[in-house]
């Protein structure tokens, strides 16, 4: 307990640097700003900003990127609340009953409810992060390839059974992130894998080209083909004022335990590789809708049913940084991203990280807990400025989107094939996205892919070629039959109910 | 007969796409070698990734033509000018500098939305430059010029 006390007060030391509190609250203020934009999600809002933290150093960069991140999904669920257009899985929970509450006029409580109910998740869940981080990290010292190849596996199918879509395709899209994660210099035999005789695809393909053209151009070329055919009206964005959002006593009484529980649901869920933030959210909202008393409000303007899985997804969305940190393992696309750029920083998280890069883990810990008292400073002051941005067109919007992914990729390394890599990615992006195919198991395989490999690959020096190895050792026998134990329910119900449903 | 039809469902498209896409991957794979299982090869771990693509590709394709499904949302050609803004931008962004590829990029994409060219266009780009140089060259001094070298 005193350690992590100690551990708290030097991260707070680190966050509460002029430099690097600056890009914590910048962090913050844009990742808001870009996500509450309407349909652009977090996934989007990360991966345009991404080019511009590479040239920080490595602690302010992560801490500014996640800050990006709680910024943009707060930004999400405004965006979700005021005009029905979540930008991400979690805020479509967040729709199901802010929207209804917004057009009660209501609108304000509940922007007020989601800022207290994602700050307790997140302060709770930040003690549970600084908690038990150094215990998994303990625990991991012991693991060796047979281990990280046996959770590595258990995220990438974790991540295609809870993406929202069939299994079968998110499924296809994880191998297919393997795969283009492969490509480049395999770095046992130094031969060129799949380069296509491209010198620049030597050193792989680039994780912001991969991130922005899939997420940030597939999602404007989707977004003005719906708007070409009509299928999408403009919504009209109601005012917020200030004085609107003091909730009512019952708003407060209904949902304290719900925040509660949310948080209990969202930190253990975020743990959970392959599971994060979209469960914790649809989780906690249904678990709010089956012991209510009165259910039949929920989709109709339930406070509960915005405070919970707020807090639930604010709170798996810190906890999701312990496998992430702590085994390399991430468990979202998002925080494929976030391993990503530690990567490009030099930084492979293990549980080393917490020895070696002290100061960078207890210092993005505690930049979090700074990023959400931030945000509710920023949030609920300057509520009319957010509501003002969701008000700029769309004519407006996409124009600066294309230019940002454009500036943001040449950034990198100033080439041209970058930039029309990013071109061909995006037009991949848009097939996916009339396949509804998701994109995010992609991202996820393509980060997890080479690592995988690379733990297979020293699995097998270690065991002489056997496949045991992953039985014989308890932590990768868990997650091995986990795995096949996933694969097997899901094609088994996906077979069993096809066939039923021809005879 | 309704095989045809079928084959335009989206289940049925997602099946050729992994097939074909296993296919790019798995040809290259095959020459790579595959070592031995001590000794895992660089052609191995791709080639069985490829293979269980094929199969989940293979899979959709055969649930899609058990049933009838639906096609996918028509593709508006002109949702696609956004893309070809892009390389635009990367042709310009050298010679001509931040201002000029700007302008180009957002009159392009700006092109996706029927009607004519309105005068908020050049605006909005120019202000766009404007702002990606404060962030990008005097914040992150990235070497980018912001008007042509001439």
């Amino acid at each position: 307990m005193e350690a992590l006390f100690g551990n708290l007060a030097f991260g707070f030391q680190v966050v509460l640097s002029a430099e690097n509190f600056l890009y914590c609250v910048l962090g913050v203020s844009v990742g808001m700003a870009i996500g509450v934009l309407p349909g652009i999600g977090p996934l989007a809002t990360i991966s345009l900003l991404l080019p511009i933290t590479f040239s920080l150093d490595p602690i302010a960069s992560l801490i500014m990127l996640a800050g990006i991140y709680y910024g943009a999904m707060y930004g999400g669920s405004t965006a979700s609340i005021l005009v029905n257009l979540p930008g991400s899985a979690p805020s479509a929970v967040t729709c199901l009953d802010g929207y209804p509450l917004a057009r009660q006029g209501r609108a304000g409580p509940a922007l007020l409810m989601t800022t207290i109910a994602s700050f307790v998740g997140g302060t709770i869940s930040i003690i549970i992060l600084a908690a038990f981080a150094p215990l998994l990290a303990e625990v991991a010292m012991e693991f060796g390839s047979p281990e990280y190849f046996a959770l590595m596996s258990f995220a990438l199918v974790m991540s295609a059974a809870v993406s929202g879509g069939s299994f079968i395709r998110s499924f296809g899209m994880v191998l297919l992130g393997v795969l283009v994660g492969l490509i480049g210099m395999d770095v046992n035999s130094g031969i060129q894998r799949f380069s296509f005789g491209m010198l620049q695809l030597a050193d792989g393909v680039n994780l912001v080209i991969i991130a922005m053209g899939v997420f940030g151009v597939a999602e404007v070329c989707g977004r003005l083909s719906a708007r070409l055919s009509g299928l999408e009206a403009n919504e009209k964005v109601q005012h917020v004022t200030l004085r609107s959002m003091a909730p009512s006593r019952d708003d407060l009484s209904r949902s304290k335990w719900p925040i509660l529980r949310g948080t209990g649901i969202g930190s253990i869920l975020g743990v959970l590789p392959g599971a994060g933030s979209t469960l914790a959210a649809f989780l906690s909202y249904a678990t709010e809708r089956r012991i209510s008393k009165e259910p039949e409000r929920f989709g109709k303007g339930a406070m509960e049913g915005v405070a919970a899985p707020e807090a639930a997804n604010n709170a798996a969305a810190q906890t999701a940084f312990i496998p992430t940190l702590t085994l390399g393992v991430p468990g979202d696309a998002i925080m494929a991203l976030m391993l990503g750029a530690l990567l490009i920083h030099g930084i492979s998280p293990g549980p080393e990280v917490m020895t070696t890069n002290h100061d960078l883990f207890w210092g993005l810990v505690a930049s979090m807990w700074v990023g959400n008292l931030v945000l509710l400073i920023l949030n609920i002051p300057l509520v009319a400025i957010w509501v003002s941005l969701l008000r700029i067109p769309y004519r407006l919007l996409y124009p600066a989107v294309i230019l940002l992914v454009c500036l943001g990729v040449y950034s990198v390394k100033f080439s041209l094939l970058d930039v029309f890599m990013v071109a061909i990615l995006g037009l991949f992006g848009l097939v996916f996205v009339r396949l509804k195919l998701e994109a995010a198991p992609l991202l996820l395989g393509f980060i997890l892919g080479p690592l995988t490999e690379l733990h297979f690959r020293r699995s097998m020096i270690l065991s002489r070629g056997s496949l045991d190895i992953f039985y014989e050792r308890p932590v990768s026998a868990v997650f091995t039959t986990l795995t096949l134990v996933i694969i097997v329910l899901l094609v088994g119900r996906l077979i069993f109910t096809r066939s039923r449903a021809v005879a | 007969m309704r095989v045809a039809a079928r084959l335009g469902s989206i289940d049925a498209l997602i099946g050729l796409l992994f097939i074909a896409l296993a296919l790019v991957f798995l040809v290259p794979a095959l020459t790579y070698g595959f070592g031995t299982m001590q000794r895992i090869g660089p052609g191995f771990f791709p080639g069985v990734v490829a293979i269980l693509l094929a199969i989940v590709g293979i899979g959709n394709l055969v649930i899609a033509l058990r049933q009838p499904g639906t096609p996918p949302q028509a593709i508006r050609w002109r949702a696609l000018l956004p893309v070809i803004a892009i390389p635009a931008f990367g042709l310009t962004i050298a010679p001509l500098g931040l201002v000029a590829a700007s302008l180009i990029t957002v009159m392009i994409a700006r092109r996706a939305e029927r009607g004519p060219i309105r005068i908020e266009e050049p605006i909005l780009a120019i202000g766009l430059a404007l702002t990606c140089y404060a962030i990008f060259v005097v914040g992150l001094a990235l070497p980018i010029r912001l008007l042509p070298a001439f």
